[in-house]
């Protein structure tokens, strides 16, 4: 008794100690499953996970699927509106705010309201806001524009750009609530001094304070290239991925293909793609922090 | 009741939790079921299946998942933990789960019990693997029929269309007259049932035997295909935008309403109609597809069959009861049984029609005197199947692929393995 009751406070004297079990479920789990899955692309697996090794096979025919190809090319252009207009719309809003507003509180829940709710829920909403025969459209036809047509959701061309839609509703609160926090940020002192001097309005934004957001610009963009990467739960809900594949991501594909069509080594070939592409981002972003961090002790 | 303390009541819990803990091995295996059957008439189904095990003196338990994607993904998992069910549904051709693990052997009891002669040979052969009987089929599910209002029709004028031809002049006249002339859902697989029976109506059985099923490369290539495809595009002109996202059933209803003309779906249809209260060859008219011939001369009956797949058992004692439970669903009323719930037609040859509708008494004809063709789905490789599936509702979707390059698509999905 006294001997497990010692070696027990010898343990909880060594703070490092207690994070030795989440270390090593966090290892297991997150970069133990990231290594089987880098396995599994290299083999054959089909409805289960073999171990017959078939070098790059996987990724040449990954690569030779038009559907996949097709899948990144749409992730390029959700992608980049998802990031762009978010950032854009989110710096506006931010700004409205700024300015001292009487019902900011308010203001600011509505906008991060969306935020609270998953993006299951927020897929289905827009489904059926969108919906051409139910939704939006036939309230304006019940309005008396009896021509009015909305049906981007049965439109090849425009079924991405829902998904674009839905996505910035979503995640724009967040990046105006960044940005506020990078605006408050700035140092009252500065912005006095600048106004002596004679900057107002647009210029003291353009010259003294928009320079000033590059870390919240940093932290909003890190986290809108991962989520564009690995969206899925909205895709599935407001699309499905259609019509035909014509609005499916890769996250998507690698769901598909792993879980539904027994094509488990295609499924992890291409999620370890998606994997590279998020450490695309995350490596030279980490890079550039580390040098920075050592510029600062220096 | 009222003198139980709680720590009377508390203690059986505790012990029944500690049980369930216990490692498998220690306990009694019932016969586990896995499947994915949780709407009404399936429940119906299950409960029926449930009775007949139970009779057959078969320990029986039931693991339900919601969705057949998830039911795939905890078969899965439960075989790489090491503790996989006796039983599951199916959703896929028995070799595909063959190839990776091991499953029961029925050969005895489908011998016994002549399967070789009840069951059309399209199903007993595909209920083996390497020549053993792994698996017992519940009931048969008519994909190639094509459902009417047959008031709207009447209104317009116009008779159930028998071909292709007949189809499109009925639809041109619908549309005209500012009728939807066909509801369709939003799923791959709605569209996928749309050009089968496309292919199988204009090129018979065996031109879909040898394009889609050996893809012969030469007729997936060939002029035949090509008008096939033309055709198949053209149907999208009498749908509406609201398919996106819509339900088989949602679509189903849009006729049952008198909203649209006509609707391409499996027999499951039947249910809905019915549950309307419309009967058949009145309100509502279920016909096999245009070409698949049907009123007088024998027709085409494109079909799937669910089925349960028995797993390797776990001890002897398992392998007995797999045994008593598949001689038990096979018996001929129980398997009659399992259809009326479940909709579509009995399994057996000799199965009796009692409290069948008409359609159900149609598709029976066919299946037992018309040609029968298995589904693709359950003939081909899933990677191969997938591929041409996404191939024609690409081609449906797309306003800029033209047929020439959907057949060139087509040629290459075809070629998919594994």
């Amino acid at each position: 008794m006294t001997t497990t009751t010692s070696a027990l406070r010898r343990y909880l004297d060594r703070p490092e100690l207690l994070l030795l079990p989440s270390l090593a479920i966090g290892l297991l789990f997150f970069y133990g499953f990231m290594l089987w899955t880098g396995w599994l692309s290299m083999t054959r697996s089909s409805l289960l996970p073999s171990n017959e090794f078939v070098g790059l096979l996987q990724y040449q025919r990954l690569f030779l699927d038009e559907r996949w190809l097709h899948a990144l090319g749409n992730l390029l252009r959700f992608a980049g509106l998802f990031v762009a207009i978010p950032l854009l719309l989110g710096l506006a809003l931010a700004i409205l705010l700024d300015q001292k507003l009487r019902a900011e509180g308010a203001l600011r829940l509505i906008y991060l309201h969306p935020m609270a709710l998953s993006l299951i829920v927020t897929g289905t909403v827009w489904r059926w806001l969108l919906d051409p025969e139910l939704g939006l459209a036939q309230g304006v036809r019940q309005l008396g524009f009896a021509s009015f047509r909305l049906d981007w959701l049965a439109d090849e061309e425009m079924a991405l750009y829902t998904l674009v839609i839905a996505a910035v509703w979503q995640i724009t609160g967040f990046v105006m609530a960044v940005f506020l926090a990078g605006l408050r940020a700035v140092d009252d002192a500065v912005l006095q001094a600048a106004r002596l001097d004679g900057a107002s309005g647009f210029t003291l934004y353009r010259r003294i304070v928009l320079p000033t957001l590059g870390p919240s610009l940093f932290s909003a963009l890190l986290v809108l290239l991962p989520a564009a990467i690995k969206s899925f739960d909205l895709v599935v809900a407001l699309t499905d991925g259609g019509p035909g594949q014509s609005s499916e991501l890769p996250a998507l594909y690698m769901f598909q293909m792993a879980f539904e069509r027994s094509r488990l080594g295609l499924g992890a070939a291409s999620s370890m793609v998606m994997l590279m592409m998020v450490l695309a981002i995350a490596i030279p972003y980490a890079y550039a922090r580390g040098r920075k961090g050592r510029g600062h002790d220096a | 009741m009222r003198c139980l303390s709680p720590r009377a009541t508390g203690l059986p819990a505790l012990l029944s939790m500690l049980l369930l803990l216990a490692p498998p091995t220690l306990r009694a295996q019932p016969l586990d079921f896995l499947h994915w059957w949780t709407a009404g008439s399936e429940a119906q189904t299950l409960a029926e299946l449930r009775r007949t095990a139970l009779a057959a003196g078969v320990r029986w338990q039931e693991s339900p998942v919601a969705g057949a994607g998830n039911a795939n993904t905890l078969l899965k998992t439960r075989f790489l933990s090491g503790n996989p069910p006796a039983l599951a549904q199916l959703d896929k051709a028995v070799s595909v789960w063959g190839e990776v693990v091991p499953l029961a052997d029925l050969s005895g009891v489908a011998e016994a019990q002549r399967w070789g002669q009840v069951l059309p040979p399209e199903i007993a052969r595909e209920l083996r693997f390497r020549g053993k009987v792994a698996a017992v089929p519940i009931n048969v599910h008519r994909l190639n029929t094509l459902w009417s209002n047959r008031a709207l029709l009447q209104r317009h004028g116009l008779a159930v269309p028998r071909s292709w031809d007949e189809f499109f002049a009925v639809a041109d006249k619908l549309q005209a007259a500012g009728v939807l002339p066909l509801a369709i859902g939003g799923s791959a697989g709605q569209k996928f049932s749309v050009f089968a029976n496309v292919v199988l109506g204009q090129g018979g059985a065996d031109f879909f035997q040898r394009a889609l099923v050996q893809r012969d490369a030469a007729l997936i290539g060939g002029p035949q295909m090509l008008g096939m495809l033309r055709d198949f595009k053209r149907i999208k002109r009498y749908t509406d935008a609201g398919q996106a996202g819509r339900d088989w059933s949602v679509a189903t209803a849009l006729v049952i309403q008198g909203r649209a003309a006509m609707q391409f779906t499996g027999d499951w249809a039947n249910g809905e109609f019915q549950k309307a209260g419309l009967s058949a060859g009145r309100d509502f008219e279920c016909s096999p597809a245009p070409g698949h011939g049907g009123e007088g001369s024998a027709g085409l009956h494109y079909f799937e069959f669910d089925r349960i797949l028995f797993f390797q058992p776990a001890n002897a004692k398992q392998a007995d009861e797999q045994r008593r439970l598949a001689a038990a669903l096979m018996q001929r009323e129980a398997s009659t049984r399992f259809a009326r719930l479940k909709g579509g037609i009995p399994v057996r040859s000799d199965a009796e029609l009692g409290g069948f509708n008409a359609c159900a008494r149609q598709s029976s004809a066919d299946f037992r005197s018309g040609t029968r063709v298995l589904a693709l789905g359950a003939q081909l490789p899933e990677a191969s199947y997938g591929a041409i599936r996404d191939v024609v509702s690409a081609f449906w979707a797309s306003d800029k692929m033209t047929a020439e390059q959907a057949q060139a698509r087509l040629i290459k999905a075809a070629r998919v393995v594994d």
